[in-house]
Formats: structure tokens, C-alpha cells, sequence
């Protein structure tokens, strides 16, 4: 129904785009194409606040069959095989040289970090550490930190490591392997060709103890060492022909990894040497390789799966259908996927007034809605929160800019659709007729199923105001995508939709993407021309250790980049549903930073409730 | 007899030859021309587009060698046994190959078992009962099977299966030596599936190849002599019709065997397909290579025994 909206008044722009083949048959191999409503290209935007919410009764019945995020650890008995899925494979296992970030999340079962992040408690976590396989630190000098390890701390009762005790040569090895061969080591490591990277050495002071040097006061050090797809720590044996870490793991976490073939499955049992074991409640997890949606939905339907995906336009129908599955709504989500420009020099988008005409030509609402179903879910009762995305995600709490509140200053223009003015911007910057440029996004599922027609809504509200042509094009992910477009620092032509990567501090994403030395920066072409108030900007935040100085700098420079529009962030988000079998126990009640974070604080607090399993 | 077969042998090494050699040329020059390099992923994958990264990678993959050495080195390596290893994870292609080719073997062969077992059946049916309505349902229902493509079926059957029967298949793939009956139970669905996709043209080849037969003279002799139409059908017919079947099943099983990724996919099954398909999206050479190599020599050996076959069901082959 809301989904049909973006289709329905599409009709009107289809009439108006005769001439583009390729959108119209986008449009309708997609078969949502609508039938009816209509407006032409002035119409006025969608509102999502005027969508009609349901009456006080059908919230309130709505509200009543949200999970309660009961804690029940007291009544909790252990043993027993949580059944998850998972959609894909690794490229391999080894997380700190794999080419692929599927590497890291895997480890994350195994490999410990030096810090971990605090769950929240029946509320969204806030990003605070806590100690992991350091049991503390400190912060003598803005540049050194100094880690204590656990004494109790053992690698995986497994040749040719058999218990030894996790020590500091271990984590100097991981850092050095991490500087040297991760793809994320440009985030953190200083450098040859990374002179700003925040930390510049890690030395083993004694068996238990790791002194980190930085290069400056990096106010988000700590929440990179717990993050999963930075520094997970493992034996140096891996090296040394100990154990392929390729192939093999030796787990030094709560997990151990008993079973994998490849292309089929995960299996995760208790490792019964982890210095908290006795605190874990499941005996482990089955993960079943599902890539097919509709299979793993008829497994989750079968009870052979006890939490699945649902896509969020089916979740009210399949309550409905099976009334005794558990729903839960997630917090919003911090990762912010991108529109943004080819920089090449003569590009029409060098001038920001092209960049702010296209962001005003977004339909904000009216994306949120076709994607986020939040329209049913108003109407059905179910809570909902739209935020439009400024250039971080709506989801960081306290330092995301409402670009819709009068805070965001002159760059709130841009986040609102006007095509009257986005007429004049183009005029003023001497285009009269429309820019005909290529806009490219990956047809192929790596970003999941929805993403191709998020992008070719993009592309249809650029198009529908009649100031852009766009020749659509689908670059293969590998070999065109990643190097010719998402790497490439500004060094195409037109317009790309992409993904954006999952950071556990927004200065990670600022510094990466906006930054002219980021390395997945799309905002300087090459390098070279550079918005040195933007760079100043993001690098005085990450080097000020007072928390409200540096939010309100943070917020300072999304100001600044709505002006700039540098990139055109996703619309927004509003928080989604999930769905799972009620026999989880703890389920929703202690929550992770993110998914991948949580395997030694929320995934150790599950169990396996006998008195609801109806399987 | 002798005679042929080694004939046979020959050519089948000699296709090998030409097989690897266009294999290798696709994989290792045209690839890398119009579409990509595995280094070139990787290295985009670590951020960056370096040249000297790029270099470095190809060293360390032997990859910077000139092509004709690279090709002799691979092909003396396939004689060895060893089929490489994997650019991404480091394994060997052989011991990869080894653990899946087995699982693919058995779905395609069961699958074209199953399709034979009924479609040979239905389609001598279908003849005997050419123009009336067993015939005309028989033609429609291959037709039918013909158009709908079994991953949708496939895809239907666990839908409903859930939707109707809170059925859903096996997640835990067993091995057929380590638990035979949950083996059964995962592979006996994927395989009859993978076996309904050449039912339809079988069963209307079958049909055609029987009729041809029925209206020879040695079938009306057989009758003016007062046979039953069963032993007309049985003795005389069907063993005649069934050659240019054989030939068709024969080199139905190599695609069959090769085709199962889809199904693999779906019911979460450790075979060839999938390993095939995940390694093409990395450019994978070795593995896409030995793969692509092991599938043609099956398709080559698949030709060997149709032909070997051949001297069997027709004697006059031999001469």
C-alpha cells in the first residue's frame, strides 16, 4: 500500500520520461508500476506526518504485542543450540588479512578484542566500552594508553596452542598483522601512505601488559578497540605455521568454532576454557548457510530457524499469520548509505549549487516511506520514527543534526524538496538544460535485495523534475564498482549509489568519507582539491577529548556539509521490526552496539526457554 | 570393438587438450582484458589500486610469469593431481573438490535416474496411445514440466511446504557414509527436482522416437506374426527407439551435474555448483579453472560411454 505510493505517483514522471527507455522498463520490471493518482513534476512532496495514525485503541493493541525484554537470567537453564542462519559465506576465516570484511565477522565468534562494548539494558546500547580481554586501562597522557590483560585469559585447548595463556606479544602480533595487511588499517595505523592514522605503535611492556602510543589525542581510540572489524587479537602461532588461519581458528572468545564447511554451514559450541564460561548460558549455535530469502523464511516458518530477517513489508502480515511469533523493534540503525559525484575536473558537480539542486529534488518522505513501510505500520498501530539522514546516520544518537530542525541553519534548504529552486541553483550555475550524465549502482545483491530499487527511486526523483538525464549503469561489484567507482576518490563520471561501511564511531565515517585523505573518501578529487575547512573541521573533532566540545563539533561540520551537500546521504530511516520465536530467552533485553560486537555480552546471555518451544 | 573404443580414447584425450588450452586462454587473456583481474579485487578490496600493491599480488599468486610457462605449470600440476589452490582462502582445489564433486555426482545422477525411471515410461505411453486422451494429458504435462523452471518449483514447494505443513527440508547436510538416512532425507527432494528439468523434452522424445519406429515394417511384420502388442512394444520397439535417447541422457548427466548451483543454493547443499558460482564472483582463477576442467572431462567421458554404448544397443556400430 505505502509502497505503492512512490510507484503510483510515478505515473505522472513516467509520461514525462517517454524518451528513457531505461527507466521505464526499470520501473516496470519491477512490477510495482502504479495505475492511478498522479500530479505532475511541481507536485508537493510527500509528508509522512500527515500519513493518519491509527486510533488510540489499535496503538495501544499494537504497543501490547511488542516483546516485553523480560530479563529472565534467574529462571534460565543452560544447555541447548540456539538455530540462527546466516546469508552468506567468508571469504576465509583469518579476520586481520582476509580481503573481506565477512572475515571479521566471523571472527568476532572467536577472536577476543582488547575491549568490548557495554550492552544496553532492555534499552539501545550507547557505545561504552568495557573490558574484554584487557580486564583495564588507563590514560596516563592524551597519547598513550596502557592495557592490563586478564591473567586467566587461554587460547582454545587445541594443538599447537593447548591452553596457553592469551599474553601482550599476542596483541602486539595482531596490531602488526592489523597495520600491515587489514583493510581497515588505514582507519587507525600511521603510515608510510597513512601519516594521519591515530596510533602509531603498540609494544608488549610485559606478559600482560600493551602500551599504545598514539600520534595524537584520538578521542575514539577506545571504541575502536572494541570494534570487531578493527583489532580482534589472535596467537601468533597463526603465523609461525602453528595453524592455517586461513582454514582453522583457535578461539581465544567465548566461542569455538566446531564445524564449517564451506558454503553450508557454521557451527559454534561453548568453549569450555573461556575465562567467563561459566556465565554462558547456550551450549552453542547452528548457522546454517540460507542465501535464498524464501527458503530461510520457510525454515523460520517451519521453527527450524528461531529468528529470520523478514522483510519489514511482510512482518504485519506474517504476525498475523502466526500470532504467537515474538516482535521486537530495533534502534535506528548508524550506517548512512550514499549518493554521491565523479569529481573529475570539468564535472558539472565541482559546483555545490549542482549537489544542493540534486539533494532538493529528493523526496525524502516519500523514499522513507517506500522502503521503511511506515505508513502500514502508522496505520496499524506499530511505533514508528522517521529521521531524515544529515551526513552522518540518523541513528547516532546525540551527535546526529536533525535536518529537519532549524539547527541545521541554511543546509536545512537542501534536505527538503523544492524543484523550484533547485531550477534556479542549476541556472545560476549556468545549466539551462537538463545534465545528461551517467548514474551507476550495483544490480547484484551484494548490498541486499532492496537496495538496486532504492537507487532506481533515486534516479526517478532526480529525473522526474526534468533537470537530469541519467543513462542508468550497473558496473559489476569486484572488478568495476569497488576500484572505478567506490575507491576510485572522485575518478568517474556522473553519479554513483553505493553502501556506505558499518563504523562504531562516527569520526571513523567522517574521517573515511569526507575527509580528502580518507580512504574511501568521496570528497576531494584524488586527493588533490580539498575542502580544507571540512578536513580541519573532522580532524579537530577526533583530537577533542571533551565529549561536548567535540559533539557540538561534530554537529558544527554537518552544518557545514549540508551547505556543501559534499554528498547526498540515504534519505533516512525510521527503526525496524524483527521477528523471532518467543522460546529465546533474554531476547531484546541485553543489547549490542552492533551485531557483530555482541558474541561475548548478548549472545552469552541467551537461552533456551523449554516452556514456550512449540517446534 | 578394440579398435573403436581406442579411437574414441584419443579423441576424448585430445578434446581434454584443446579444452585446457581454451580454458586457460579464457581464464588467464580474455578475462582480465574485457572484465577483470583477481588481483585487481583484491586489491580494490584492501582500498586501493596501487601498481606496486597490484605487482606485489601477482607475484606472491605466481601470476606475473609469462603465459605459456603459467599454462605448462598448471597442466603439469593437473597430471600431478594437484589442481592448485584457491587465491582467497588457500585451499586445496583438490581436497575442495574431492569433499563436493561426490554430492554433485549423486543429485545429477540420481536426478537423471528418477527422470529416466518415469519419463521412458510415459513417453512409450504417450506413443501407444498417440491421439487419444492419455496422449494428448502426457504431451501437455511435458510441456508443462518443460516451462516451469525447477528453482521456482523448488522455491514453491519449501513456500507452501511451510505454509501448510510447517514443513521445511534439512538444514544439517550429513554425508551418505557418516548418516545415510538424513542424507536421504536432504538430497532426495533437490534430486527429484533437478531430475523433472529434462523430464518434458524426454518424455516427448521418447514419444517421437517411438512412433518413428512404430510405423517400420519389421513392427508390422512382428504383428502380422501374431504378437502381443506388449512384446511388439517391449522386444521389438522400444530397444530400437532408445538410441537416440541414450545419446540424449548421456549428455544430459554432465549439465546436470553442472547445473546444481541453483538447487545447492536453496537447500543449503556442500556441491560443485555453488563452488563454482562463489569462486566466478572472486575470479578465482585456479578454482574456476579445475572446475570448468573436471566438468569438461566428465562431459568428455560422458561422450565416451554414449559412444561405448552405442556398440551394445547396436551391434552394427561395431562393424
Amino acid at each position: 500500500m505505502a509502497r505503492d505510493r512512490f510507484w503510483e505517483n510515478s505515473f505522472s514522471r513516467r509520461r514525462m520520461l517517454t524518451g528513457g527507455a531505461a527507466t521505464g522498463l526499470g520501473l516496470t520490471s519491477l512490477g510495482l508500476v502504479g495505475c492511478g493518482g498522479g500530479g505532475d513534476a511541481d507536485e508537493e512532496p510527500v509528508d509522512l506526518e500527515s500519513v493518519p495514525t491509527a486510533d488510540a485503541t489499535t496503538q495501544q493493541k499494537a504497543q501490547s504485542i511488542l516483546w516485553p525484554r523480560e530479563d529472565t537470567t534467574a529462571k534460565a537453564t543452560k544447555g541447548e543450540i540456539y538455530q540462527a542462519y546466516t546469508t552468506a559465506d567468508v571469504t576465509n576465516l583469518d579476520p586481520l588479512a582476509s580481503p573481506s570484511f565477512t572475515a571479521n565477522s566471523a571472527g568476532s565468534w572467536y577472536y577476543p578484542r582488547l575491549l568490548s562494548y557495554k550492552p544496553g539494558y532492555k534499552v539501545p546500547a550507547k557505545g561504552d566500552v568495557q573490558g574484554y580481554l584487557a580486564e583495564s586501562w588507563q590514560q596516563p597522557e592524551p597519547t598513550k594508553v596502557i592495557f592490563k590483560l586478564r591473567p586467566n585469559a587461554v587460547w582454545e585447548n587445541a594443538a599447537p596452542l593447548n591452553k596457553r595463556p592469551i599474553d601482550a606479544e599476542d596483541v602486539v602480533f595482531s596490531w602488526t598483522k592489523f597495520a600491515a595487511k587489514n583493510t581497515s588499517r588505514k582507519d587507525l595505523a600511521k603510515l608510510a601512505d597513512n601519516p594521519n592514522g591515530p596510533v602509531e605503535s603498540m609494544t608488549a611492556i610485559d606478559k600482560n601488559t600493551v602500551e599504545v602510543k598514539l600520534q595524537y589525542p584520538y578521542a575514539p581510540f577506545l571504541s575502536a578497540m572494541a570494534y570487531s572489524r578493527y583489532l580482534q587479537v589472535m596467537p601468533r602461532e597463526s603465523e609461525s605455521g602453528g595453524y592455517d588461519p586461513r582454514n582453522e581458528v583457535r578461539s581465544g572468545g567465548p566461542w569455538i568454532l566446531s564445524n564449517y564447511q564451506r558454503n553450508v554451514t557454521f557451527q559454534y559450541r561453548k568453549n569450555p576454557d573461556y575465562w567467563d564460561a561459566s556465565n554462558v548460558l547456550l551450549n552453542g549455535f547452528d548457522i546454517p548457510i540460507i542465501p535464498e530469502y524464501a527458503a530461510g523464511l520457510a525454515q523460520f516458518r517451519a521453527k527450524k530457524v528461531w529468528s529470520f530477517a523478514v522483510r519489514q513489508e511482510e512482518i504485519i502480515q506474517l504476525k498475523k499469520d502466526l500470532p504467537e511469533l515474538a516482535i521486537d523493534q530495533a534502534a535506528h540503525g548508524r550506517t548512512c548509505w550514499i549518493t554521491y559525484f565523479g569529481l573529475k575536473p570539468g564535472t558539472p558537480f565541482a559546483d555545490d549549487r549542482v549537489r544542493r539542486a540534486a539533494s532538493m529534488l529528493i523526496d525524502r518522505d516519500l523514499w522513507i516511506d517506500t522502503f521503511y513501510n511506515v505508513a502500514e505500520f502508522r496505520t496499524a498501530g506499530y511505533p514508528t520514527d522517521v529521521r531524515y539522514h544529515s551526513h552522518i546516520s540518523a541513528g547516532w544518537e546525540g551527535t546526529w543534526l536533525d535536518p529537519k530542525s532549524a539547527d541545521m541553519g541554511e543546509g536545512k534548504a537542501n534536505f527538503t524538496k523544492n524543484v523550484a529552486d533547485a531550477k534556479k541553483l542549476l541556472e545560476a550555475a549556468g545549466f539551462t538544460s537538463p545534465i545528461e550524465t551517467d548514474i551507476a549502482w550495483i544490480a547484484t545483491g551484494q548490498y541486499g535485495t532492496t537496495f538496486p530499487k532504492q537507487a532506481e527511486v533515486i534516479k526517478g526523483m532526480l529525473e522526474e523534475s526534468g533537470l537530469f538525464k541519467l543513462k542508468q549503469v550497473n558496473p559489476d561489484y569486484q572488478t568495476d564498482y569497488l576500484p572505478k567507482y567506490y575507491f576510485a576518490k572522485g575518478d568517474f563520471t556522473g553519479i554513483a549509489v553505493g553502501a556506505s561501511t558499518a563504523y562504531p564511531e562516527v569520526d571513523q565515517f567522517l574521517f573515511s568519507y569526507y575527509h580528502s585523505q580518507g580512504a574511501r573518501q568521496k570528497s576531494s578529487y584524488q586527493g588533490t582539491v580539498v575542502d580544507a575547512k571540512s578536513d580541519a573541521m573532522i580532524e579537530a573533532q577526533r583530537k577533542e577529548l571533551d565529549t561536548a566540545k567535540r559533539t557540538q563539533m561534530i554537529k558544527d561540520w554537518q552544518k557545514y556539509a549540508a551547505t556543501k551537500m559534499i554528498l547526498i546521504p540515504y534519505p533516512g530511516q525510521s527503526p525496524a521490526f524483527s521477528l523471532f520465536w518467543p522460546w529465546i530467552g533474554n531476547a531484546g533485553v541485553f543489547r549490542a552496539w552492533d551485531a557483530e560486537s555482541g558474541r561475548d555480552t548478548t549472545e552469552t546471555k541467551l537461552w533456551f526457554d523449554k516452556s514456550k518451544y512449540t517446534g | 570393438m578394440g579398435r573403436y573404443v581406442t579411437q574414441r580414447l584419443l579423441l576424448a584425450g585430445l578434446t581434454l587438450v584443446l579444452v585446457s588450452i581454451i580454458v586457460f586462454t579464457l581464464l588467464r587473456v580474455i578475462v582480465p582484458l574485457v572484465y577483470g583481474d583477481a588481483v585487481d579485487i583484491i586489491a580494490a578490496e584492501y582500498g586501493g589500486t596501487d601498481p606496486e600493491l597490484v605487482q606485489d599480488l601477482k607475484d606472491d599468486y605466481g601470476l606475473s610469469d609469462a603465459l605459456v610457462p603459467q599454462y605448462l605449470r598448471w597442466v603439469g600440476s593437473i597430471l600431478r593431481g594437484d589442481l592448485g589452490e584457491s587465491l582467497f582462502n588457500g585451499r586445496p582445489v583438490s581436497k575442495e573438490i574431492q569433499d563436493r564433486l561426490p554430492v554433485s555426482v549423486e543429485l545429477g545422477l540420481v536426478g537423471l535416474i528418477s527422470s529416466v525411471i518415469f519419463s521412458v515410461p510415459l513417453g512409450i505411453a504417450a506413443a501407444v496411445a498417440q491421439n487419444r486422451w492419455p496422449d494428448y494429458f502426457l504431451r501437455t504435462s511435458a510441456i508443462l514440466v518443460d516451462s516451469i523452471p525447477g528453482f521456482w518449483l523448488a522455491i514453491m514447494i519449501i513456500t507452501f511446504g511451510s505454509v501448510w505443513f510447517n514443513w521445511a527440508p534439512p538444514l544439517r547436510f550429513e554425508y551418505l557414509h557418516d548418516d545415510p538416512m538424513t542424507h536421504l532425507k536432504i538430497m532426495a527432494l533437490p534430486a527429484l527436482l533437478i531430475g523433472l528439468t529434462p523430464s518434458g523434452s524426454l518424455i516427448r522424445l521418447v514419444r517421437t522416437q517411438m512412433l518413428e519406429v512404430m510405423r517400420q515394417d519389421y513392427i508390422r511384420t512382428a504383428h502380422a506374426k501374431g504378437l502381443s502388442g506388449r512384446a511388439v512394444v517391449i522386444s521389438h520397439a522400444v530397444r530400437n527407439a532408445i538410441l537416440p535417447v541414450v545419446t540424449v541422457i548421456g549428455l544430459s548427466l554432465p549439465g546436470l551435474i553442472a547445473g546444481t548451483a541453483i538447487f545447492e543454493s536453496i537447500f543449503s547443499l556442500p556441491g560443485m555448483g555453488q563452488y563454482l558460482v562463489s569462486s566466478v564472483g572472486n575470479l578465482d582463477y585456479p578454482v574456476i579453472m579445475a572446475t570448468v576442467f573436471i566438468f569438461s572431462v566428465l562431459i568428455v567421458l560422458s561422450n565416451l560411454a554414449v559412444d561405448i554404448s552405442y556398440t551394445i544397443i547396436d551391434p552394427r556400430i561395431r562393424l
